[in-house]
């Protein structure tokens, strides 16, 4: 699950290395457009639906926040 | 029914409400909290809630802003149609920002209900390179002071168009002085050209660049870009949105090596009159 969100966020923001940081939006690797993107792209790669209420800048912080959202929606099966 | 937004849990509950659907779910409602919770303070945002979609207002000078989250591109239809409805004289303006390729629902959703293309703005990108900028410092740019905001704000107000470059009002160039992040150079006792930037972790926004017409052609912009990348030497990238149209503008940036981003911002405008 690691490799595909990174690959996610590679494709979103090339220019960064994602696994290096530990808060994407304090280190302005994502802004809010970025983390709407995400949401489409990760629903796409886990065909799953990331619920309006889920889209939290706290829910895409950083890799372990991602996979812990994505476990809730069951990504992880 | 349309109702005052008074405080930042009564929008994050009215945002959360809009069920998503598949791929269709779409929003502009982009703005960091303290932004928002600054609209609120100020009392200047309203909602429309709708099952399937959320309308956001927000009183800008003579107009509203408006924002949208919705489930799929037929619910926003049916929330502007109630907001149309129900604000029949209202002048709204509306930034539908996304991929090129992505907009196309949205903006039919907003042109069945009158609202006309006003603008296109693209996103530009710039990388960083380490050693590119060397942070000299040039004696003719310096930051402004908190006696620089009005004619700061006076020169934006003469150049720009208010519906699609969101100017400033007096407490955010306040707020921006405040954090260094205006850069001015003056010419006698006259503002000459002024630049806004700000940083977020690695990524530095440039807000705004602009040289009063009086003193163009006289190395003012590039004194001021220069002065702006050597302050960006611990970012990575560089973003800025400018007009899709305006070739002059595009060509500069290209030269200081900017290049497109995949990101566009279509601005509506729907006008009562224009309607009627």
């Amino acid at each position: 699950m690691t490799n595909k969100i990174l690959d996610v966020l590679a494709g979103i923001r090339p220019e960064f290395d994602f696994s290096a940081s530990s808060d994407y939006i304090a280190d302005g690797m994502l802004d809010s457009i970025d983390v709407i993107t995400l949401v489409s792209d990760l629903d796409k790669e886990f065909s799953i639906c990331i619920e309006g209420v889920d889209i939290l800048p706290e829910n895409f912080r950083n890799l372990d926040a991602i996979r812990e959202l994505l476990r809730k929606y069951g990504a992880d099966k | 029914m349309i109702l005052p937004v008074t405080d930042a849990d009564q929008l994050a509950v009215a945002v959360g409400r809009v069920a998503r659907s598949g791929t269709g779910y779409a929003t502009n409602l982009f703005a960091p909290p303290t932004e928002t919770a600054r609209w609120i303070a100020a009392r200047a945002l309203s909602l429309l809630q709708e099952e399937r979609a959320l309308l956001v207002l927000r009183r800008d000078a003579g107009f509203h802003r408006l924002y949208h989250v919705a489930s799929d591109a037929p619910a926003l239809s049916a929330a502007l149609g109630s907001l149309c409805a129900a604000m029949p004289e209202a002048m709204l303006v509306t930034d539908l920002v996304g991929k090129r390729e992505s907009l196309g629902a949205v903006v039919d959703a907003h042109l069945l209900h009158a609202f006309l293309p006003h603008a296109r703005l693209q996103r530009m990108y710039r990388l960083v390179e380490p050693s590119a900028d060397d942070g000299r410092i040039d004696p003719d740019v310096v930051q402004a002071g908190p006696g620089d905001v009005h004619r700061v704000r006076a020169l934006m107000q003469r150049q720009l168009d208010p519906y699609s470059e969101q100017i400033p009002d007096l407490d955010q160039l306040r707020d921006a002085v405040a954090k260094g992040s205006v850069l001015v150079v003056s010419r006698g006792p006259e503002l000459a050209g002024v630049l806004v930037h700000d940083t977020v972790g690695f990524t530095s926004t440039l807000r705004y660049w602009h040289v009063d017409e009086r003193f163009r052609n006289q190395g003012v912009g590039a004194r001021l870009i220069k002065t702006f990348f050597g302050l960006c030497r611990d970012s990575k990238r560089i973003l800025l949105w400018v007009i899709a149209g305006n070739d002059d503008a595009i060509a500069r940036y290209r030269h200081y090596g900017f290049r497109d981003d995949a990101l566009v911002d279509d601005i509506m405008l729907r006008q009562p009159r224009l309607v009627q």
